[in-house]
């Protein structure tokens, strides 16, 4: 384990979560601290996505325990949402709105100022002609710089990213790291599960590894 | 006295006054002036229904307390689930004494009065309800809907009865329960008629037991398996 | 509640004001049941306008479970549903606003149906304020059901066969009354103190208040 840096953000001890009557999660223990970003590596079917959705109050406990800013997840998992951020497999965007249309609708559903939303899209080089594309007609890559950079614009306390360097480029991988460091400074959380796990070795605290469910440190 | 012994009790008291009813209804009471042997179906025919509405309320009941928080427990969706199969099946068998009845009375298999118009809306109803109960695979989120499925229905009933009695009385003077075709009920055909609603309640509370434990074992079995699998996973690892 | 209703109506709105699957692909639609109706009922020309009523309501309640359908299938597509979830917005405001945006819908369609049944039935819609008030009330009963029944099932692979066995025997009640009060306005014989709308009325109220109050169980997995 490195260095302890602050308060505990994600206290999950022994959870086990099924998938329709299946372990995905088998008595898996896993731990975040503020102002951190951790990594998680794991093959196929190891359990990396229904974790991040465990932290996201996305999905119900069997067993174990699971705290998320001191939140429950057995009960009131609900609550946790307002502090997480999560970007998964699917983009969450309306193929038929516009890029524009797509970021209005979500700044305007988490009360982020438009100006803020804008620029964290520029971040991700989302900017001009492009933000009046439908969403339908951009590329994979595109779809997926759109969805980093409305959740990023939230400036929640912890962002769970579900392979977020699949289907980006270069340029993308890049600007995608510059913003997870600067979060990090910021005393923010990001978890990352990814197969890449070289790109973002130099940034990241701290690296699990899952396999069958459960979490390994490395 | 165990629970086992407790069920087999009810089984037997179902199936000994069913047996006495049967007997009663058959040869002890006497036939009618007017619907002659037919009167009969009345041991049986507003008993099933009787119960099939008994069985729907439970559901609701069920249903309202896996929603309601404080009594949130999965074996509350079991029993709702249980009732309501119990339902379904009386809700036809409803159906089939009273098309039975109606074919010699009323010269027809089927009439839109009120009464049944109802009861075959009630049976899809919950047909539907069985469906919904098969569309989800997690049982957290089958439990939910399937809570909220049978509120809508329970608050529907109501509304649908209201609806066809006056679809039925604003439209058309006489309606089929014509009060010269109602047996005087008095002696030996009252105490029948009263056994009926007793056998078949019992009937029912038997079947709804049975119907339940065969869920909660499938339930216990599903968490084994799960349990099974968990360790699977670890071990693997 | 209101601002996420707002927020989630004109998003449904300007989709369909960009795709227009319901004008381009539900009206005609409508407008194929109201011809093949006339070549059901061909023997009796008189028929078509005795029964004008009960159609229009059979047709009505065919397009909101399309219209309700479509409205589901935008948030299933690319894991929206999860979004909303996701953004914390208050359930009961997604009950609303799905419902607003599927009832502005439903109501422009009902218009063009109302514009067909005069002249392909020669309806005679002389009290249109009446027949227009109680389409509207129905037809909010009918979405009060419809889009907690629609976001039930609407992830499944089975939708399209389970939300017409859910949905169709639960608003028979609005069919029934929804013919009745149309019958005696088209007739001149009853204003809105008619039982018939004052049933309507229940029903949307019962199950607005019920939507709003579980769909916070029913979108959550």
């Amino acid at each position: 384990m490195s260095l302890i840096q602050g308060r505990q953000v994600v206290k999950i001890e022994e959870a086990t979560v099924l998938l329709g009557g299946f372990p995905a999660l088998a008595r898996c223990s896993f731990d975040v601290y503020e102002g951190e970003i951790v990594l998680i590596a794991g093959s196929n079917g190891s359990g990396k996505t229904t974790l991040l959705k465990l932290c996201a109050g996305m999905c119900g406990l069997y067993e174990g325990k699971a705290k998320v800013f001191g939140i429950d997840m057995k009960d009131s998992r609900s609550q946790v949402r307002r502090f997480v951020g999560y970007v998964g497999h699917s983009t969450l965007l309306y193929s038929e709105l516009t890029v524009m249309e797509n970021l209005v609708f979500i700044a305007t559903c988490l009360d982020v100022p438009r100006p803020r939303m804008l620029q964290y899209a520029k971040e991700f080089g989302i900017y001009g002609s492009l933000l009046n594309q439908l969403v339908g007609t951009l590329s994979a890559g595109q779809r997926k710089r759109v969805s980093l950079a409305s959740a990023f614009s939230r400036e929640c306390e912890l962002l769970l990213l579900d392979e977020p360097h699949a289907s980006l480029d270069q340029e993308g991988k890049e600007m995608l790291e510059k913003v997870s460091v600067r979060f990090k400074e910021l005393g923010k959380s990001v978890v990352v599960a990814s197969h890449e796990f070289e790109r973002m070795l130099a940034l990241a605290n701290r690296r699990y590894h899952m396999s069958s469910g459960q979490m390994f440190c490395e | 006295m165990s629970r086992d012994r407790w069920v087999a009790l009810i089984g037997a008291i179902a199936f000994s006054t069913v047996a006495v009813t049967y007997v009663m209804g058959l040869w002890i009471t006497p036939p009618d002036v007017f619907q002659g042997n037919l009167v009969r179906l009345i041991y049986v025919h507003p008993a099933v229904a009787w119960v099939a509405y008994l069985a729907y309320g439970v559901t609701s009941l069920s249903s309202l307390a896996y929603l309601w928080k404080k009594t949130r427990n999965y074996r509350w969706d079991l029993l709702a689930a249980a009732s309501a199969e119990v339902g379904v099946v009386f809700t036809a068998l409803t159906l089939i004494t009273g098309s039975i009845w109606g074919r010699p009375t009323w010269g027809v298999w089927w009439t839109w009065d009120a009464r049944l118009t109802t009861t075959a809306l009630l049976l899809v109803l919950y047909l539907g309800y069985l469906a919904l109960r098969r569309v989800s695979e997690d049982r957290e989120q089958r439990a939910k809907r399937s809570a909220v499925a049978a509120l809508i229905a329970f608050i529907d009933v109501p509304i649908v009865h209201q609806s066809v009695v006056w679809w039925k009385t604003l439209h058309q003077s006489a309606t089929v329960f014509n009060a010269d075709l109602n047996p005087k009920i008095h002696g030996e055909m009252a105490w029948t008629l009263l056994l009926g609603f007793l056998s078949f309640t019992f009937v029912y509370l038997w079947m709804v037991i049975k119907r339940y434990d065969i869920a909660n074992a499938q339930f216990n079995m599903e968490n084994q398996s799960v349990e099974r699998a968990i360790k699977e996973r670890v071990g693997t690892a | 509640m209101f601002k996420a209703a707002k927020v989630i109506a004109l998003k449904d709105l300007r989709i369909e004001l960009r795709s227009r699957v319901v004008f381009n692909q539900i009206l005609p639609f409508v407008a194929v049941i109201l011809i093949l109706f006339a070549f059901a009922f061909d023997k009796y020309p008189t028929f078509l306008e005795r029964v004008t009523p009960g159609l229009y309501w059979i047709t009505t309640l065919f397009a909101s479970m399309l219209a309700l359908q479509r409205s589901f299938s935008l948030e299933a597509e690319n894991g929206a549903k999860d979004a909303l979830i996701l953004y914390g917005l208050d359930p009961a405001g997604i009950y609303i606003g799905k419902l607003l945006a599927v009832l502005v819908e439903m109501a422009i369609l009902e218009m063009f149906l109302a514009l067909g049944i005069v002249f392909l039935y020669s309806a005679h819609l002389q009290e249109l304020p009446d027949l227009a008030f109680s389409a509207l009330v129905g037809t909010l009963g009918i979405l009060a059901v419809g889009v907690t029944f629609s976001a039930m099932t609407s992830a499944s692979k089975a939708k399209e066969t389970v939300l017409p066995l859910l949905l169709l025997p639960v608003v028979a009640p609005v069919l029934l009354s929804g013919t009745k009060a149309w019958e005696n306005e088209i007739a001149g014989k009853a204003g809105l103190g008619d039982p018939w709308v004052g049933l309507l009325i229940l029903f949307a109220v019962a199950f607005l208040a019920l939507g709003t109050l579980t769909f916070g169980s029913v979108l959550e997995e």
